[in-house]
């Protein structure tokens, strides 16, 4: 359903191209994983996705996104926007009223929804994150965090097709980033596209079927993964294993391959009983 | 020294406190880490350290913070900041130059520093944070990763003996976490204090801070080494925060 076929990408006024030569389709259902280096090119990938380059982004792109079959320089980021939504590594770039609530209408009614759908919506992703209580705070006075989950919410609030997520947890607590990997999870069970550009693998690598490293502006690995983490080879590209990795290393549990914290543990229990018996 | 007495604030506008009689003091020479859930205060916290709050941030404020001995409401801003340096959680709307090179040099001029150790620490302050390469470049066509370390640099490039960094790993890769590990080992090795607000546990513990604060709902509901603080596992639990895996493992394993 997402195609980018052989893009190269050099935003005006720099030397080198953020992006080369890069191809990649996503299919309705995935859920995928970018991992790379700061700089590599994971944000100028996602931009593609829902056309703001070429349309905000100046620049040189040579080959082409489509997005159902369409061409993303034929369509308005507008009209992309009801498919793909796209939450900015930024908060604060994306963030456009004074207040929770409105933020989240905002969407809405550029979706052109009635009123009380509206705010059922409002009501529904409030509660799906955990953040009832920002609903009347002034959006230019939240913590850090609290406006990276309001962005969230504003796009998840517009149910698109497929969900683009920009390093989404950066400033989340534990507890909050968890309940946003899960979050993801179970919208991509209900056949929700997702693609996240995240450094903390151990959130989303259990939930990804697929993880690419891109490494100055190429693919560079494409796989599972379980495939990539525990093959080893990708922190050539500067992409280490997570924690979950390195423990199961550490205490000889490679074999069962733990993604999730919850799978070291059993992991390790069973390693502990055998040792025992 | 600065010594945090007994603080209460409240922001303008806001029913609640952000912070409630937080008292804490951070000596040079060492690295403290402040950690809590969203919103528990902790950006608040650090805009105490260079008088921000007051100055800038308008609100009720009870208690007193002393820099060296110095009330920060008798200080300006200006003042505080050759001691106490602050690196802003999102600072890409705070850049204001033509070139990576000219923001970082915006500091120490502003600070009176004579024009050739501008240059060195300028310098100095870009290759620590690995941008001397992407030095003519705009801030604003930088990555998100990029833009964090060259706050960093803002900071470094003014050399002061308090370094306040708000959540340093926003949009750093492995390799550029490893290099700030080392940044700001070596600032304590020269006798800096170093203050580090951070959700991320697993870096945290790789930094091996002398001291670690815990925030809740504006209140430091714990402080003191790390290995107790991080092993104390329910305690962190019912408080908003998961320890850095190792210390669930190890629970686990010593459990059997
Ligand atoms: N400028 C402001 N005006 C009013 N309230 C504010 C302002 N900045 C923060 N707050 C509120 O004060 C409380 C503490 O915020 P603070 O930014 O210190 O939290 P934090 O611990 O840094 O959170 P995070 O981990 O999300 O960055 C929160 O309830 C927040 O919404
Ligand atoms: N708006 C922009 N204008 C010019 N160059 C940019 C812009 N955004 C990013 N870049 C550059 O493009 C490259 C890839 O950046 P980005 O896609 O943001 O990387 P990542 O998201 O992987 O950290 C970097 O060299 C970065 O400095
Ligand atoms: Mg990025
Ligand atoms: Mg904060």
């Amino acid at each position: 359903m997402l195609k980018i076929e052989d893009v190269t990408f050099r935003y005006e006024g720099s030397k080198r191209p953020a992006l080369s030569e890069v191809s990649l389709e996503i299919d309705r259902g995935e859920f995928l994983l970018i991992a790379g280096l700061s700089g590599s090119g994971k944000s100028t990938l996602l931009r593609l996705l829902n056309g703001l380059i070429p349309h905000f982004y100046r620049g040189e792109m040579k080959g082409k996104v489509l997005v159902d079959g369409v061409d993303t320089r034929e369509a308005s980021v507008a009209q992309l926007s009801k498919k793909v939504g796209l939450v900015f590594q930024n908060p604060d770039n994306q963030i456009v009223t004074l207040r929770v609530d409105r933020e989240i209408a905002f969407g809405l009614e550029n979706l052109g929804l009635p009123r009380d759908e509206i705010v059922g919506r409002i009501d529904e992703v409030l509660k799906k994150l955990g953040i009832e209580h920002l609903r009347k705070r002034s959006t230019a006075e939240l913590s850090g965090g609290e406006k990276q989950l309001v962005a969230i919410a504003s796009v998840l609030a517009m149910k698109p097709d497929v969900i683009v997520l920009d390093e989404p947890t950066s400033e989340l607590d534990p507890f909050s980033s968890a309940r946003i990997a899960k979050v993801l999870g179970n919208l991509n069970r209900e056949g929700v596209t997702v693609v996240v550009a995240e450094h903390r693998l151990d959130l989303f690598a259990p939930k990804a079927n697929r993880m690419i490293v891109i490494s100055n502006g190429r693919i560079v690995r494409e796989g599972h993964p379980r495939e990539l983490l525990y093959r080893g080879d990708i922190s050539l590209h500067g992409v280490r294993p997570p924690s979950v990795v390195k423990l199961a290393r550490k205490y000889g549990v490679v074999g069962a391959q733990p993604l999730a914290v919850g799978e070291l543990i059993v992991a390790l229990r069973r390693g502990v009983r055998i040792d025992r018996s | 020294m600065i010594e945090v007495e007994e603080v209460t604030f409240k922001y303008e506008g806001s029913g609640i406190n952000a912070l409630r009689d937080v008292s804490l003091e951070l000596e040079r020479g060492k690295i403290y880490g402040i950690v809590g859930p969203n919103g528990s205060g902790k950006s608040t916290l650090l805009r105490l350290l260079n008088g921000l709050i007051p100055h800038f941030y308008r609100g009720e404020m009870k208690g007193r913070v002393l820099v060296d001995g110095v009330d920060t409401r008798e200080a300006s801003v200006a003042q505080l900041s050759k001691k106490v340096g602050l690196v802003f959680q999102n600072p890409e709307h705070m850049f204001f130059s033509e070139t990576v090179y000219e923001e970082v040099s915006f500091g120490p001029k502003s600070i009176g520093m004579d024009p050739e150790e501008i240059r060195e620490s300028v310098k100095w302050a870009l290759e620590e944070v690995g941008l001397w390469e992407l030095r003519e470049r705009s801030p604003w066509s930088l990555s998100g990763g990029e833009m964090k370390r060259l706050s960093i640099a803002c900071v470094l490039s003014m050399k002061p003996e308090f370094l306040a960094v708000d959540e340093p790993t926003i949009g750093q890769d492995s390799l550029s976490k490893e290099s700030l590990l080392e940044i700001f080992k070596r600032m304590k090795g020269e006798g800096k204090g170093v203050v580090i607000v951070t959700h991320d546990l697993e870096w945290l513990d790789d930094l091996g801070p002398d001291l670690v604060f815990v925030l809740r709902y504006g209140v430091v509901i714990g402080g003191g080494d790390p290995r107790k603080i991080f092993s104390d596992i329910r305690n962190l639990a019912t408080n908003g925060l998961i320890p850095p895996y190792r210390y669930i493992v190890d629970s686990l394993l010593e459990v059997g």
